[in-house]
């Protein structure tokens, strides 16, 4: 393909891309050096309200010639991320890095006896079964994440059911069963993506290497082993990258579940400096250290892939 | 949740809908409604019977429009801050939302709008810093006992007035009447549970910060006594305590597995609402049990009110008389039960006395400096901590007070 | 194996399902029957929630929110990012495979680490909180998977048939909108089927860039349940299932689309 008609084509999705994707990213390693605040006055008022009067000595935003309060603004160079990390940024990175490795194999290994299991029915009712096994990852993470969470309640149907075995467990009061939790939600929504990749590979297992392992005289568990396991290696590859990167931004959960005790994610840290602490300059340095975060986490992952598809390509 | 949600845990006295207002009917709508003026709100029953007020004003040269929205504090918080002019021309806030926007001068003074009708509010609806009239209370609120009368009652109680008796009523209802859990509080880690122990420390006498600054002083001996109260009172409660908000502590008292505690007194009447309740007609109220005898209340009153932003689009004048219009108290009197109102024409009755029973009892009024805000959420994450039993009290308060600092720091409040 | 691969099939089937069933159980029952202790089997079925859902609580307006955001972004996204995928297709040059990885890249970002710029520029130039700025940023997030799904899908059918076109004197663009296109359909249904997912499932970034009056469905949900009211948590609760709903339905006739999807990348 030409140059010119190249960069026709490609330009407009990778211009948006540069706008919307890496402009903001750039922008927010500026926002993350700076902090601006209000310039603030020492008062002593009179304050009435419904319920009296009293005299109060509080601070107050100066408010200049434009009516607007004054802020200023300066260079705070690393004290941002300094800030960051004492506080919440490092026991989020910590659980979201548990929850990417224990979900990692558990999901796999869950879609690959699923997607062997699928392989046996009938093909008749193998359309209806794969349509319904898949909808934990198509159902909003919200609905999922908030169903998880009517059912694991205080009054919540498994909570009542445990009980019936005299076990009183309230999920989401204490840190073993809060993550247990949310890794366990984490599971049920990522296997069914692992199940119908491993599952599409299972379809094209080359047959003639399955006829000849047969013909050898091997046993069922030989010809998985052997043959099966094999031929699915590169896609458990493509499966653990798109794992990884999704696993990462783990946020729903941890929302609607915990709201943050006990189980934090980097998303969520980010997400709750900016809009609970009200700080985009501090939200900045945590954004910037949680794509830092994915970056040490993939960028082994990705020069395999070029390398593979290099391969491929060759 | 996170996404600052109005962190006032106040649900709904009833609820009733507007259809209440037929035998007063609605006062007179504002002449000089031009276009449209915008109003924010939450969604609480009140709240619903101003929006209705307000929707009976609609002609074709103007209409109020007031948005209800359980995401009222966000957007008010974003909306005021903005440097260009505000979406909404008014809005009805808390009153820690209130010190907030005032502290941050985002608040439009509404002095000069008044003058010219000097005697028409009454005191109690006004809000004045200085004489400056900066907000227009209507309603308030306040945290009371609930407590299972016929039980008490058989077991020869009478409502307790202070912690101690609490936990001798509680220790009494579990003996007697097999109840396991027989205390309900909102200890949620967060915002409730920073309530509560901002209410026995009051109520102990205790002091946030250092006279005429905001350097930090709750990690002293209210604090640690403060806590010995609460944890005390967790022996009697679910052990999912840390996680129960006003929903949890309403459902527990609701379904009868609760037969004390505190909670805001807008709620107090769903304890009679047959879909929601099992012990429809068997609570009662007082006011929240004081954290030493014969204290204050261990609870706060708190008020709702209209204010309006610095820059907005309708002209203020046509923004006051809409304001004026739906404070008129034939609106009180129609929606009379859906809230605890400021305007003398309020008559409580059984779910709307909470506020005079506090009152009464010597409660104080919530917090109003604008650095106690960052002090409530650092508490609300270490106190939790503490009640655990996962830090000493000493340690989790000084790390509160700790983190308070750096954020208040961060704010401007303290010097860097 | 028979009956161990239908065990087998059949856990998974209750797991996955289970929650949503229960859910939408909850959804038929007054707060007073849903969180009961104990739990009865059996409880008088409401249709209030739903109604007021839908009639009083504005839910109509999420729904239409929704419906606009994701038209939108689907079909810009979709637009934009066949043409990139049509030209990462027929290109043999080494810069296609860096425009790949940094596309792959791009799909890696946390959508929260673009938020504080998002929200701090948007707040100062003033459109904070109407649904455009939100939808020009799906759309972005939109474009990497997209590109690669398009990609795959333009792979597989051969340059000959371009290179046929041109010869015949079309333009590059003319080949690609005439001869390719059309034999589309199948690629760009099932791209567009995971473009619409990423919109209508969206919740952080909505959440972080709308204001009441555009709330989406999702972030509305969220609203309502985190507001301390039982009416309104019910009312949450019919919200996620009649969000969930279509979801159902688009399963149920794409299901093969979704599943050719999620195998493109992988069987490359």
């Amino acid at each position: 393909m030409r140059l010119a008609a190249f960069i026709q084509f490609s330009a407009p999705s990778f211009g948006v891309m540069a706008l919307l994707l890496a402009l903001p990213l750039l922008y927010a390693i500026y926002l993350s050096l700076i902090q601006c605040t209000d310039v603030l006055e020492l008062v002593t008022v009179r304050l009435q309200t419904p319920f009296g009067i009293e005299e109060l000595t509080t601070q107050r935003a100066k408010v200049g010639v434009d009516g607007l309060p004054e802020q200023f603004c300066k260079f705070v160079w690393l004290d941002q991320y300094l800030s960051v990390l004492s506080s919440e940024f490092a026991k989020a990175l910590q659980f979201t890095m548990l929850y990417v490795l224990v979900t990692v194999p558990l999901v796999i290994i869950g879609g690959l006896i699923l997607a062997l299991a699928v392989n046996q029915l009938p093909v008749g009712i193998r359309g209806f079964a794969i349509g319904a096994a898949i909808l934990p990852f198509i159902v909003t993470p919200l609905v999922g994440a908030l169903s998880v969470k009517w059912l694991f309640r205080d009054d919540g149907l498994v909570t009542q059911l445990v009980s019936a075995f005299g076990m009183q467990i309230y999920w989401m009061a204490q840190a073993w069963s809060a993550r247990l939790l949310v890794i366990l939600y984490g599971i049920w929504h990522s296997l069914p993506f692992a199940f119908i990749v491993l599952f599409a590979g299972l379809q094209s297992v080359p047959k003639d290497a399955l006829e000849a392992a047969s013909l050898d005289g091997a046993s069922t568990t030989q010809k998985l082993w052997y043959v099966t396991l094999p031929h699915l290696g590169p896609l458990v590859t493509f499966i653990l990258l798109i794992h990884t990167m999704d696993s990462y931004k783990l946020f729903e959960p941890v929302v609607v579940l915990t709201q943050g005790t006990f189980t934090e994610s980097v998303q969520f840290v980010t997400y709750s400096i900016l809009l609970d602490e009200g700080n985009p300059f501090k939200a900045s340095a945590a954004a910037i250290l949680t794509t830092i975060g994915i970056g040490v986490l993939l960028i082994p992952m990705l020069r395999r892939a070029v390398r593979e598809h290099k391969e491929g390509a060759a | 949740m996170t996404a600052g949600l109005d962190r006032a845990r106040r649900g709904t006295l009833l609820g009733l809908t507007a259809g209440m207002a037929a035998p007063f009917g609605w006062a007179a709508c504002p002449a000089d409604v031009r276009g449209r003026v915008d109003i924010l709100s939450n969604a609480f029953p009140a709240m619903s019977h101003l929006a209705a007020a307000a929707e009976q004003c609609k002609s074709s040269q103007g209409r109020i429009s007031v948005k209800l929205t359980p995401t009222a504090r966000q957007e008010t918080e974003q909306g005021f801050a903005m440097r260009s002019r505000c979406p909404f021309d008014a809005a009805i806030v808390s009153m820690s939302v209130f010190s907030d926007l005032y502290a941050r001068g985002q608040l439009s003074p509404m002095t000069d709008l008044y003058r010219p009708l000097a005697g028409e509010l009454e005191q109690n609806q006004m809000v004045r810093v200085d004489d400056q009239l900066m907000a227009l209370a209507f309603m308030s609120n306040t945290q009371i006992l609930f407590y299972r009368k016929d039980l008490l009652e058989r077991s020869g109680l009478r409502p307790p007035h202070d912690c101690d008796e609490l936990l001798m009523a509680a220790a009494a209802l579990k003996r007697d009447h097999g109840l396991r859990y027989p205390i309900a509080q909102t200890f949620a880690k967060g915002w409730d549970c920073a309530t509560e122990f901002t209410n026995l420390f009051v109520s102990l006498g205790g002091r946030f910060f250092k006279r005429g600054s905001a350097e930090p002083n709750f990690q002293g001996e209210h604090g640690h006594h403060a806590i010995e109260i609460m944890r005390a009172q967790m022996r009697f409660m679910s052990p999912n305590a840390l996680s129960s908000n006003s929903d949890d502590v309403m459902n527990q008292l609701q379904q009868g597995r609760a037969a004390l505690g505190v909670l805001w007194a807008s709620r107090a009447a769903r304890m009679d609402e047959p879909t929601a309740s099992r012990v429809v007609g068997r609570i009662e109220f007082a006011a929240a049990p004081s954290a030493i005898p014969r204290g204050p209340t261990a609870a706060h009153l708190w008020w709702d009110g209209f204010v309006m932003p610095r820059r907005s689009k309708a002209p203020r004048e046509m923004t006051f008389s809409v304001l004026r219009y739906l404070l008129d108290p034939t609106h009180v009197q129609s929606g009379n039960d859906l809230a605890i109102w400021t305007h003398s024409s309020f008559r409580p009755g059984r779910f709307g006395s909470g506020v005079a029973l506090a009152k009464a009892a010597g409660a104080a009024t919530w917090p109003t400096e604008p650095f106690f805000g960052i002090a409530h959420s650092e508490l609300g994450q270490w106190i939790p901590e503490a009640l655990a039993g996962e830090v000493q009290p000493a340690v989790a308060l000084q790390r509160a007070a700790d983190s308070y600092t750096r954020l208040a720091k961060e704010r401007g409040f303290l010097r860097a | 194996m028979k009956p161990a691969a239908y065990g087998v099939v059949l856990i998974w089937l209750m797991l996955a399902a289970g929650p949503l069933a229960w859910t939408f159980m909850l959804s038929l029952r007054d707060y007073v029957d849903a969180f009961a202790i104990p739990l009865h089997l059996l409880a008088p079925l409401t249709f209030d929630h739903y109604r007021n859902l839908w009639q009083a609580g504005g839910f109509t307006g999420n729904a239409l929110n929704t419906v606009l955001l994701t038209s939108g972004t689907v079909t810009v996204s979709l637009s934009i990012g066949s043409l990139a995928g049509y030209a990462l297709s027929r290109t043999t040059a080494r810069w296609g495979l860096v425009l790949l990885m940094v596309a792959l890249a791009f799909r890696a970002m946390p959508h929260a680490a673009l938020l504080p710029s998002f929200v701090y520029f948007f707040e100062a130039i003033g459109v904070r909180g109407s649904i455009f700025p939100l939808m020009l940023v799906l759309i972005a997030v939109n474009q990497p998977f997209t590109i690669w799904m398009m990609r795959a899908f333009f792979l597989a059918i051969p340059r000959d048939i371009d290179d046929a076109a041109m010869v015949d004197g079309c333009t590059r663009f003319q080949a690609f909108r005439y001869v390719v296109l059309p034999v589309m359909g199948p690629g760009l249904v099932t791209t567009g089927l995971f473009s619409f997912l990423l919109a209508y499932n969206d919740f952080l970034l909505s959440s972080a860039l709308t204001n009441a009056e555009n709330m989406t469905m999702p972030v509305a949900i969220a609203s309502v349940i985190q507001a301390d009211s039982e009416t309104l948590l019910m009312q949450g609760i019919a919200g996620s299932v009649s969000l969930t709903i279509p979801l159902l339905i688009l399963v149920a006739i794409f299901q093969r689309r979704i599943v050719a999807g999620l195998t493109q990348g992988a069987v490359k």
